[in-house]
């Protein structure tokens, strides 16, 4: 293994506590400009999380702080990172903007009020002093969680990424096509907080599987009937092959849209198998 | 990181000296009133234990020099007892921040207890450590208490 990549000695960790010991009393002193030498214990941690995010160091694993740390000037590495934070704002907003301009054809209350709420997040965000924060709600679920690690504002743009793909992926189909599977989700997916996404992508996998239309998204027993006849004795890994395949044709040439799609394929591949030789499908493809 | 890995992080708190002691006792010489080494390193560690007890972190050299200055022109502070009433004042301080909820600085809060100690509470670190947030606040902010009577001679 590279030496510098290398986990730290004992004693390593300890002079690297000491030098974020000191680069966070200088963030106590301009977060109480001067005014007060102590802190509320829950303050200072915040803190704490705040200089170790902006440095990329999990506070709670010190074993894993690699070596090269100690090369560094904590001080400009935390400059540095100050900078990578306002770009990814910029990046944010507009992202943000985006996906605000390209809604799905029907409101879900969920969403709208995540997109409001992320809206004041640009406002109220503290890159300074608590860059780890999310200080907005995110109430509306994506099918593709946010890796729970993400913190700050690479939370909320890697959230909006996802977002505009699933949104975009929406966007091809009418009203007309998308309402029959969300009333056959949910009645009330306007008002609950559930993914418009999820269901629309794997009946629409399931329609390519069959090799049929987008036109009509929703299933007939019989269509069910068929895919469950395709799946049953065959092993996880065939399933699993059998839906990358169908979403890597279905996204076509959007990358993005590709890598959220094989995501969910994989997800979906699990649901299925588990459900062992059930005769019906009628849970998965609506 | 849990509390004890915080004190294992921060186990250069109150690294006071001679330094400290030196500053300290210069300030308080005049008045009659001095620390000696061994009350200083039992401060030290009431220090540390006002901070666990209010649940606070300390990232200076505490507020037992800022203490000194402000108190030790006091009438009610006398050589025999100094250093157990730095001690409590050490707490009343930590316990003030928190009880302003941090909107006001060190001197801010330094200044105001000493006021207290002396106009109305009489030299009583009882009197000051009984005062709730709101009386504290107008302490702060008017050197008044918001319609309370003055501690009983």
């Amino acid at each position: 293994m590279n030496e510098l990549a290398s986990p730290m000695r004992e004693e390593e960790a300890a002079v690297l506590r000491q030098r974020l010991f000191d680069l966070l009393a200088q963030q106590v002193r301009q977060y109480t400009g001067g005014e007060s030498t102590s802190l509320p214990v829950e303050t200072a941690q915040a803190l704490f999380r705040s200089v170790c995010f902006a440095l990329g160091l999990d506070p709670e694993s010190p074993g894993g702080w690699r070596r090269d740390l100690l090369e560094d000037d904590l001080a400009e590495r935390w400059r540095a990172s100050q900078a990578r934070i306002q770009v990814q704002l910029a990046k944010g907003q507009a992202l943000w903007r985006k996906v605000c301009a390209a809604l799905p054809p029907a409101e879900n209350r969920a969403m709208r009020d995540t997109l409001r709420s992320i809206g004041g997040f640009w406002r109220r965000y503290d890159p300074r002093f608590f860059a780890q924060e999310i200080p907005c709600d995110i109430d509306y679920q994506l099918a593709l969680p946010v890796p729970p690690e993400q913190q700050g504002v690479d939370y909320v743009v890697t959230y909006l990424e996802h977002l505009a793909v699933e949104n975009r992926f929406l966007q091809r189909y009418p009203r007309k096509v998308l309402c029959p599977v969300w009333e056959a989700y949910c009645p009330h997916y306007r008002q609950e907080v559930l993914n418009l996404f999820e269901p629309v992508g794997i009946n629409a996998l399931g329609k390519t599987l069959l090799g049929q239309s987008q036109e009509r998204l929703t299933f007939s027993p019989e269509e069910r009937g068929a895919l469950a006849q395709r799946f049953r004795y065959q092993r996880r890994e065939v399933v699993t092959w059998h839906l990358e395949r169908a979403a890597r044709g279905l996204a076509g040439g959007e990358e993005d849209l590709r890598g959220y799609l094989t995501a969910c394929a994989v997800q979906l591949a699990g649901r299925i198998h588990a459900l062992g030789e059930a005769e019906s499908l009628a849970g998965v493809f609506l | 990181m849990d509390r004890m890995e915080w004190n294992l992080f921060l186990d250069c708190l109150f690294p006071w000296g001679e330094t400290m002691l030196s500053r300290c006792n210069q300030r308080s010489e005049p008045f009659g009133l001095a620390l000696s080494r061994r009350e200083l390193e039992d401060l030290a560690i009431q220090g540390q234990q006002a901070l666990l007890d209010t649940g606070r972190m300390e990232f200076g050299a505490g507020c037992l020099e800022g203490l000194v200055a402000a108190f030790c022109a006091s009438p009610y502070l006398y050589q025999a007892d100094y250093a157990a009433a730095l001690g409590e004042l050490q707490e009343i301080f930590y316990h003030w921040k928190n009880a302003c909820r941090d909107r006001a600085g060190d001197q801010e809060i330094l200044s105001a207890m000493a006021a207290a100690y002396d106009w109305i509470a009489h030299g009583s670190t009882d009197y000051l450590a009984g005062l709730d947030g709101e009386e504290i606040w107008s302490l702060i902010q008017t050197e008044e208490l918001p319609g309370r009577e003055e501690a009983d001679e």
